[in-house]
C-alpha cells in the first residue's frame, strides 16, 4: 500500500495549509514554504506540526 | 488539565472497535442516510476512532479519509474497515484544529463522539468551515451536556474521573453558539439517548484501582435528582449497573 493519488491531492500543511510534495522515495512529505518534512508510518502521513522535521 | 487523549486511545484501540457505544446507534443511521443522499466525492472522518462512522458512510463516498490524533487507532480503523470489505480508505494522523487538507475539498466532515476531547472546539469548526466545499455538510454527534449546573458538573465530573482526557461536554446552547461562531449554519439538530453499562464504561479506558472507585462514589452518593436526571441504575448491594445520557446530532453547512 503507497499514499493514495486521492489524497495526496487534497492533503496540505498543517501549518500554512498550502501544498506538499511526496518525497521521491515515498518516506516523507515536504512543505517548501515552511521547510517542514512530515514522515510517513506504516503508509500513514503524520501531519503533526511538532513531529516535523526542519528542512 | 486534561491530559494527551493519546494516553488513553493508544493503549485502547481495540476496546473501542469492539464497544458497544460505538459500534450500533441511531446516529450511524443517520451518517448512512446523509452520505447515501449526498454521494460525497471526498469523506472525512475526524477523531475516527475505531472508524465505525465511515464503516457506514464509505459505501456512498467515492473517496474516505480517516483522521485521527492517535496512530494505533488509526491502524485498527484499517483493519476494521478491510475486514468488513471496505478497502482504500486512507489515514491521517493530525490535530482535530490543525486539519492536514487543502480549502473546500471535503463534501461530508464526520466527527461521533469525539469533540469532548478536543482542547478547543471553536479551532476545530474553524478548520471545518475551511475545508468544507460550497454545498458540503458537517455531522457532528457528541455528548450533550444538560443545561442545568448540577446536571452539567455531574457529567463532566464523572467523565474526567473516567478519561483524563476529557475536556467538555458543551450543553445545546454552547453548540449552537459554537457552529454559528464558525461561520457555519445548523441545518438540523437531533437528540438521542445512550444508556451507557457502567463496567463496559471504564474497562474500555483501562480504568482501575482509586480511580474506579472514586467514580463509582460520584455514581452511589450522587444526589436523588441527579440518578433520576442520568437515570442511574445501582445494584442492591450497591454496585453501579449503568447510567444513560444524552447525545446531540448537529447537521451544519456553510
Amino acid at each position: 500500500m503507497a499514499i493514495d493519488k486521492e489524497l495526496l491531492e487534497i492533503l496540505a500543511c498543517p501549518k500554512c495549509k498550502g501544498p506538499i510534495e511526496l518525497q521521491e522515495d515515498g518516506k516523507g512529505l515536504t512543505c517548501d514554504t515552511c521547510r517542514l518534512r512530515y514522515r510517513i508510518e506504516d503508509d500513514i502521513p503524520i501531519m503533526l506540526i511538532d513531529e516535523a522535521e526542519e528542512i | 488539565m486534561p491530559t494527551d487523549p493519546r494516553e488513553t486511545f493508544s493503549r485502547s484501540a481495540d476496546r473501542y472497535l469492539k464497544s458497544t457505544d460505538h459500534r450500533a446507534g441511531p446516529d450511524l443511521e443517520t451518517i448512512r442516510d446523509a452520505a447515501r443522499r449526498i454521494l460525497p466525492r471526498v469523506t472525512l472522518d475526524v477523531a475516527t476512532g475505531a472508524g465505525h462512522a465511515l464503516r457506514v458512510a464509505a459505501p456512498f463516498s467515492a473517496f474516505c479519509l480517516a483522521q485521527d490524533l492517535t496512530l494505533e487507532m488509526l491502524k485498527v480503523t484499517r483493519e476494521h474497515l478491510a475486514s468488513v470489505g471496505i478497502e482504500g480508505v486512507s489515514c491521517i494522523q493530525s490535530r482535530a484544529d490543525g486539519i492536514p487538507v487543502g480549502d473546500g475539498c471535503v463534501d461530508l466532515v464526520l466527527c461521533r463522539i469525539a469533540c469532548h476531547h478536543f482542547p478547543s472546539v471553536p479551532a476545530f469548526l474553524g478548520e471545518v468551515r475551511r475545508i468544507l466545499s460550497p454545498e458540503g455538510i458537517l455531522l457532528l454527534i457528541d455528548s450533550l451536556a444538560p443545561s442545568d449546573v448540577d446536571g452539567d458538573r455531574f457529567i463532566n465530573t464523572v467523565e474526567r474521573i473516567r478519561d483524563p482526557s476529557h475536556v467538555r461536554s458543551l450543553d445545546r446552547e454552547q453548540w449552537r453558539d459554537h457552529i454559528k461562531g464558525s461561520g457555519l449554519r445548523v441545518k438540523e439538530e437531533k437528540k438521542f439517548e445512550r444508556r451507557h453499562p457502567f463496567d463496559e464504561w471504564v474497562e474500555r479506558v483501562g480504568l482501575k484501582g482509586a480511580g474506579l472507585r472514586a467514580l463509582e462514589r460520584e455514581f452511589v452518593e450522587a444526589p436523588e435528582h441527579i440518578k433520576d436526571q442520568f437515570h442511574i441504575e445501582i445494584s442492591e448491594t450497591g454496585q453501579v449497573l449503568s447510567y444513560t445520557d444524552e447525545k446531540i446530532i448537529f447537521v451544519a453547512g456553510r
